[in-house]
């Protein structure tokens, strides 16, 4: 029998923590128990060293966000760009798709056996302060912001932001330090956002985040060609699905339960918030295409299109 | 849970043979860690370790909080503080023993870490002990227990850390400090009542004050309300976050001395030095805590902690009751920063799942690891005293400490079976 | 010889952790004054704090060696033999070299596998590995500390160090 030691940045139950313990399942149900998990109490690093951990054995199965560790992945900012999709199946299923035909093949995540690549749902601007509805009203707030591509854009739109992570969000919020964050609509549940009023939504997202999940080569290897097997058949789609379907339970969860019960008024960006926004990108694009075609990726435009084309298929 | 067992042995068979007890534990760590997930395993775990450690925001709060400690102490603030509780007690039984107490919780509302109260009350208030005759082990004793109120009464290292891994409000953690850290006051000064009962000669009385001296001392403490008020206001009022108190607490204890004319380049520098040193000597300790911790958490002592305190789950409270007997076990034994970033995320959800406070569990944690830093063999406030009081055998404050010990695990069952001194300050801010 | 030695850590190694200390302060206080009275905060003033404290801790710590302040058991001290505790002493120092040396070397692979992937700082986008090297540096340096200890023991810095200079009032 082969265990498989796994790690988690978040708390146990997470979603993240939960998707990956549901794939370990399906897991010791493929393989009729010959393969199972064994899950650590505490995470064996925190989340930027997760990658190297798994690279480095310390544990066998793990997922991180890309963007943690700035500098060392170009094409996965493609899964971090503005209006991808409102749901996080879809985005997960697609980004899958293009990462196994155009970006696995160019070794980014060389180190480490790549189970599924995925994404959480739409971004949305929350705050305590006030409706808002143009670029106007975002600039004359104060915002928590994680990194990744939301940074750039940040930047460019000109607004006030500071760098912190995820779980100082509660404490910079609730003493007004900061005026809101950017985050999918689960966030406001799992950090307890309760002073969170107001919500400003973006058909497809403001944002998006790309995540891996991963397992040592070196375990993967060691494997017999059934159990191989086996972890390939739940690799790809069918991981990115379990993790994408976790994500968009969670934000509906906290929709209608915690964002629903602390009052948050949501609202659309008026059009010329959302064409301001698409101006900015459009920078953005063409930077990521540049540095893309650098690292060997072909014709990136194409790709990007590719994938908000196969995001509008995927189910 | 063997190999965790004998990863402990190792520790303690190296620290007894006099390796740095930062050392020993780095050593027992990769060596564990090595035999159980291999030898590049365990190397890759150590370097992140050493850098996520180093390389961390959050625990900017524990230089900039012994920073600001140095400078409050180099402006003379810790001194007005022990004079004006001693204007008032010193006259008593073991009157200096208690208003070292009293002015190390003092201290502790501008001073967020333990080892900087403790260090900083060592200077003021040893010598005066020692000249009025009192004996070194309530004199340590009584420090050593007092620095402990650095964590507990705001602001605080180890509340900023808990909060932040349980996804606590800081501010409210802060608040509820307050009460629980009038009690221990109450309790450790009843601690030195019972020690110069069973021994008046270990603490004689001092001379009386005037009520006009008892005027003229308080009003000389205005210096640390002022630097309080800066710091739990700046807080309160949405400036900045608690981690970023400390920054400012820093820089405003350094302008206090800097217009006291106490500060020349020379002075400064060996503060800052001084300081840092602090600062890389609590780090190596913490880097080979964590360095322990990662080999613990491939063992089963983490899962196995677990199910032993699940099986009390029918009675809730004797759930808590049992896990604060484990905290003070490992207290003994461990750093206590280590035990808090081990257990916590084992522990916090089990005391979720049964309904209790996170704020109330937090004041639980912040206690019992106060009880960890003087509890022998392992305790930082009792190392740090030793080092700082040449002349003090840690075996000396091993005897001084222990009517203190048991005077905070009373404390300690005070808080959990009346939730309520935790949680009413905090529920009043809504 | 050992004072030259001293002197030299101090204002090398000590200067830079007291330095960068000095520097986190005033960062912090600017930073969230900037936020609260001109609407902007420090650029990057989270990643400028991490890096200070690398220098902070680890140029520092050379001289929490030097001055023997590292926290040990003394408890068995009262046992063993006079003419033991010198070995004693070679003995326990050649093992915190060996440590810190190991560290250093650990520090290296942490600064290779950086600059392999061309890891950088979120918003500076600083790269991570300069750091690295440099904590691998400093530990290197706290381990010959240990190793000029190795040969000639600290005589009455065994323990408390040399009195404390400018004790606070
Ligand atoms: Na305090
Ligand atoms: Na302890």
């Amino acid at each position: 029998q082969t265990v498989f030691t796994t790690s988690s940045w978040v708390p146990p139950t997470h979603t993240l923590t939960t998707a990956q313990g549901a794939w370990c399942s399906l897991l010791e149900k493929e393989s009729a128990g010959r393969m199972k998990c064994n899950a650590l109490p505490k995470a064996v690093t925190a989340a930027p060293g997760t990658f190297d951990a798994v690279r480095d054995g310390l544990v066998d199965i793990s997922f991180t966000v890309d963007g943690y560790t700035p500098g060392r992945f170009i094409n996965t900012q493609v899964a971090e760009f503005p209006f991808l999709g409102d749901s996080a199946v879809p985005t997960s299923v697609a980004y899958q798709r293009i990462y196994s035909k155009y970006f696995a093949p160019l070794g980014e995540h060389r180190g480490v056996k790549v189970l599924g690549v995925f994404t959480h749902g739409p971004g949305i601007i929350f705050n305590s302060k006030k409706p808002v509805l143009t670029a106007e009203d975002a600039a004359s707030l104060k915002f928590r912001i994680g990194g990744g591509n939301i940074n750039e854009l940040s930047k460019l739109m000109g607004w006030n932001t500071t760098l912190k992570a995820a779980p100082e969000s509660f404490e910079l919020l609730s003493t007004g330090v900061m005026d809101g964050t950017f985050f999918p609509d689960e966030s406001v549940a799992s950090f307890k956002l309760s002073m969170i009023k107001h919500a400003t939504t973006f058909p497809g997202g403001l944002y998006n985040t790309s995540f891996v999940f991963m397992m040592n080569p070196a375990k993967y290897n060691a494997l017999s060609a059934q159990d191989k097997a086996v972890v390939d058949k739940i690799s790809g789609e069918t991981a990115a699905r379990i993790f994408g379907e976790g994500w968009d339970k969670v934000d509906a969860a906290s929709r209608d339960g915690a964002q629903k019960a602390q009052g948050v008024q949501r609202v659309q960006a008026s059009p010329a918030f959302i064409d301001a926004v698409k101006a900015k990108q459009q920078q953005l694009e063409d930077k990521w295409a540049a540095a893309a075609e650098a690292k060997g990726l072909k014709n990136a435009k194409g790709v990007l299109a590719e994938f908000r084309a196969e995001i509008a298929k995927a189910k | 849970m063997t190999e965790a067992v004998l990863g402990f042995l190792g520790v303690f068979l190296l620290a007894f043979l006099r390796v740095p007890l930062a050392i020993a534990m780095s050593i027992a760590g990769i060596v564990g860690l090595g035999l159980m997930r291999g030898w590049p395993a365990a190397y890759a775990s150590t370097s992140q370790v050493i850098f996520e450690t180093g390389f961390h925001y959050v625990l900017s709060v524990i230089p900039l909080f012994v920073l600001m400690g140095n400078f409050v102490a180099r402006a003379g603030m810790a001194r007005e503080l022990f004079t004006a509780a001693n204007a008032f007690v010193g006259h008593r039984r073991g009157g200096l023993a208690m208003a070292s107490i009293i002015a190390s919780g003092g201290f502790g509302s501008i001073c967020g870490s333990s080892i900087a109260t403790a260090a900083t009350m060592s200077r003021v208030a040893y010598p005066q002990m020692m000249a009025h005759g009192y004996k070194a082990t309530l004199a340590t004793g009584a420090i050593a227990s007092g620095g402990t109120l650095g964590i507990l009464i705001p602001p605080s290292t180890i509340l900023v850390i808990y909060g932040i891994i349980t996804e606590t409000d800081i501010g409210k953690l802060f608040i509820a400090g307050i009460l629980p850290g009038i009690v221990a006051i109450v309790c450790l000064c009843l601690a030195v009542v019972f020690v110069t009962w069973r021994d008046p000669a270990a603490g004689p009385p001092a001379e009386r004050f005037t009520w006009a001296q008892r005027l003229a001392a308080i009003r000389g403490i205005w210096g640390v309300a002022l630097l309080f008020a800066l710091v739990i206001g700046g807080i309160y009022g949405g400036v900045f976050t608690a981690t970023e108190g400390a920054g400012v607490g820093a820089a405003g204890a350094f302008l206090f001395a800097l217009l006291r004319g106490t500060l020349t380049p020379r002075v400064l520098m060996d503060i800052l030095l001084e300081s840092t040193r602090t600062t890389a000597m609590l780090f190596t300790i913490l880097i080979g805590a964590m360095i322990f911790t990662s080999f613990i958490n491939f063992t089963t002592m983490p899962g196995d902690l677990k199910d032993f305190i699940l099986q009390f789950s029918p009675n809730p409270i004797m759930v808590v009751v049992m896990m604060m007997g484990i905290y003070l076990l490992l207290g003994m034994v461990m750093e206590e920063l280590a035990i808090v970033l081990l257990t916590i995320p084992v522990f916090f959800p089990v005391i979720m799942g049964l309904g209790y406070d996170p704020i109330w569990f937090g004041i639980l944690i912040v206690t019992v690891v106060e009880i960890g830093m003087i509890s022998p063999p392992v305790g930082l406030n009792l190392f740090v005293l030793n080092s700082l009081l040449p002349d003090v055998k840690l075996s000396t404050l091993y005897r001084g400490v222990w009517p203190f010990v048991v005077a905070d695990v009373v404390r300690l069952g005070i808080l959990i079976a009346v939730p309520g001194i935790a949680l009413i300050l905090p529920r009043l801010m809504g | 010889m050992l004072k030259t030695l001293e002197r030299l850590l101090n204002w090398s190694s000590g200067l830079m952790a007291a330095m960068a200390l000095f520097a986190i302060m005033w960062l912090t206080l600017i930073d969230v004054s900037g936020r609260k009275f001109l609407n902007n905060s420090v650029p990057g003033g989270l990643e400028m704090t991490e890096i200070l404290m690398v220098i902070v801790i680890f140029g520092a710590l050379p001289l929490v060696s030097w001055r023997s302040e590292h926290v040990v058991f003394d408890t068995l001290d009262a046992f063993i033999p006079d003419w033991l505790k010198g070995l004693q002493a070679r003995v326990v120092h050649l093992t915190c070299a060996g440590a810190f040396a190991m560290m250093a070397w650990l520090m290296t692979t942490r600064a290779e596998r950086f600059a392999e992937y061309g890891d950088i700082t979120v918003h500076l986008q600083l790269p991570l590995s300069p750091v690295a090297w440099l904590m691998s540096g400093l530990l290197l340096l706290t381990a010959l500390v240990h190793l000029v200890f190795v040969a000639v023991p600290p005589v009455a810095a065994a323990h408390g160090g040399p009195a404390r200079e400018g004790e606070p009032s």
